[in-house]
């Protein structure tokens, strides 16, 4: 049921991007509703990632750390799709795949982060070990994707960053109801996918502690 | 050197952070091998840059930029070597058993922050004279050298204890420290580029550095106990 509400839910917020009239300031509009709600839906899977990470340290349950490790692969998935839209936005609003925009290149780092953390991840033998370092390193995570998404095209001076300003709050209501509508709808689909993966990461776990015996 | 033995009463924290500190202070002023390195290459790399940049007028947004590159890749060939040498031989054990996490962290930030401090001694200067930089705002550089050796040295201590228990120590620790330190870089530039004269405000960048130290510091002291032990 929950399945097909969310492939429901997804495929209006769709539709309703293409329905939409263009915003002020951008050429072309539609990819921004798949652009921008896949950005927001990757900080929320960091957040959640770090969130996990945190309940792992407290708790020494594996489930969390399995939740944590899903949130942050599905988070990256995220973080990827965001970076290839946002330069194919970037192409028809700007002229050019990559122009070393402040928010470009926030999220480039922020996937560097992630991709050091699944590396990290996989140089570590000790399972607790490698928990630990994960959720440790997670926490660190967040602060960068934070940094990279908002704070570092703010300590520019005005005009350092091709990003329109203020466009999730200045736009008009049917604009900013679209971009919500979508951001609701990506941020449950890929917390469902998320917490499949995190099924079988347990379960993966499982299967090699049996293996042992 | 004082390191208690096991039957003494357990040293309080700042005598146990000054121990850590003088111990590595000893074992690194016997061979400077990290020192060695990080003040060659902080020497060694204005020279390249002044070589290949030679006679073209830089911006200071862009000496800003060179400034703390230079200084953020010197910094990865020392900072790991904190944790990595206890690791290689086979004194981490010794430290877990002596010492508290709090004392190690803090004991280890301290050698970070000296090392850095008496790197930048040579490294700044000969920058500024190299490649023609122009100090107008002195206070303003050292703030920023201040704000960002304390955000190096949190963050190489915590990510250095990582990588030193995990396999191939010093090019994960690289991988770990480059993306996580991109927020101090970025801001450093940008309030160091004000300092040699660009019409910019160091006012944000620098707020950004000072909480993200903070942040840094808090979630170190927070976590280290489940790195190191």
């Amino acid at each position: 049921m929950f399945n097909a509400i969310i492939g429901i839910w997804v495929t209006a917020g769709l539709i309703i991007g293409f329905a939409m009239p263009s915003a002020l300031d951008l050429a072309t509009t539609p990819i921004a509703f798949f652009h921008v709600p896949m950005a927001i839906s990757m900080l929320l899977m960091f957040l959640a990632a770090a969130f996990f990470g945190v309940m792992w340290l407290r708790s020494r349950n594996p489930k969390y750390d399995a939740l944590s490790l899903a949130f942050a692969e599905v988070g990256f998935a995220g973080c990827i799709i965001a970076l290839v839209t946002g330069m194919v936005f970037a192409r028809t609003n700007w002229g050019a795949y990559w122009s070393w925009d402040p928010q470009q290149v926030g999220v480039l780092g922020t996937l560097l982060t992630y991709a050091a953390l699944f590396a990290l991840r996989g140089a570590t033998d000790d399972d607790i070990k490698k928990r630990d370092f994960w959720a440790v390193y997670a926490i660190f995570g967040v602060l960068v994707a934070c940094f990279g998404s908002y704070v570092y095209r703010q300590i520019l001076p005005p005009g350092s960053s091709l990003h329109p300003n203020r466009t999730l709050t200045t736009s008009d209501a049917a604009f900013k109801f679209s971009l919500w509508f979508n951001v609701f709808g990506y941020a449950m689909l890929m917390t469902k996918i998320a917490l499949i993966r995190a099924q079988l990461e347990v379960a993966q776990t499982r299967l090699k502690e049996l293996s042992w015996r | 050197m004082t390191i208690p033995s096991q039957n003494a009463a357990s040293p309080s924290l700042s005598r146990a952070i000054w121990a850590v500190w003088e111990k590595d202070f000893r074992s690194e002023w016997r061979s400077r091998a990290a020192l060695n390195a990080v003040v060659l290459f902080s020497v060694a790399a204005p020279v390249a840059l002044g070589w290949a940049l030679a006679k073209q007028k830089m911006p200071p947004e862009a000496l800003g930029g060179l400034l703390w590159t230079t200084l953020f890749f010197a910094a990865l060939l020392g900072l790991p070597r904190a944790f990595v040498k206890e690791e290689e031989s086979g004194t981490a054990a010794l430290l877990r058993l002596h010492f508290s996490s709090d004392a190690v962290l803090w004991g280890k930030v301290l050698g970070q922050l000296a090392l850095l401090g008496v790197t930048q001694i040579a490294a700044v200067p000969l920058f500024v004279l190299l490649l023609g930089a122009r100090v107008e705002a002195p206070f303003l550089l050292l703030l920023a050298v201040v704000l960002g050796d304390v955000g190096l040295a949190v963050s190489s201590s915590i990510l250095g204890a990582m990588a030193a228990q995990a396999r191939s120590k010093g090019a994960l620790f690289s991988a770990l420290a480059v993306p996580l330190m991109l927020p101090l870089l970025a801001s450093l530039s940008v309030a160091t580029g004000a300092a040699f004269g660009a019409k910019i405000d160091a006012a944000p960048a620098l707020q950004v550095v000072a909480a993200f130290d903070l942040v840094l510091l808090a979630a170190a002291w927070m976590t280290f106990d489940f790195v190191w032990n």
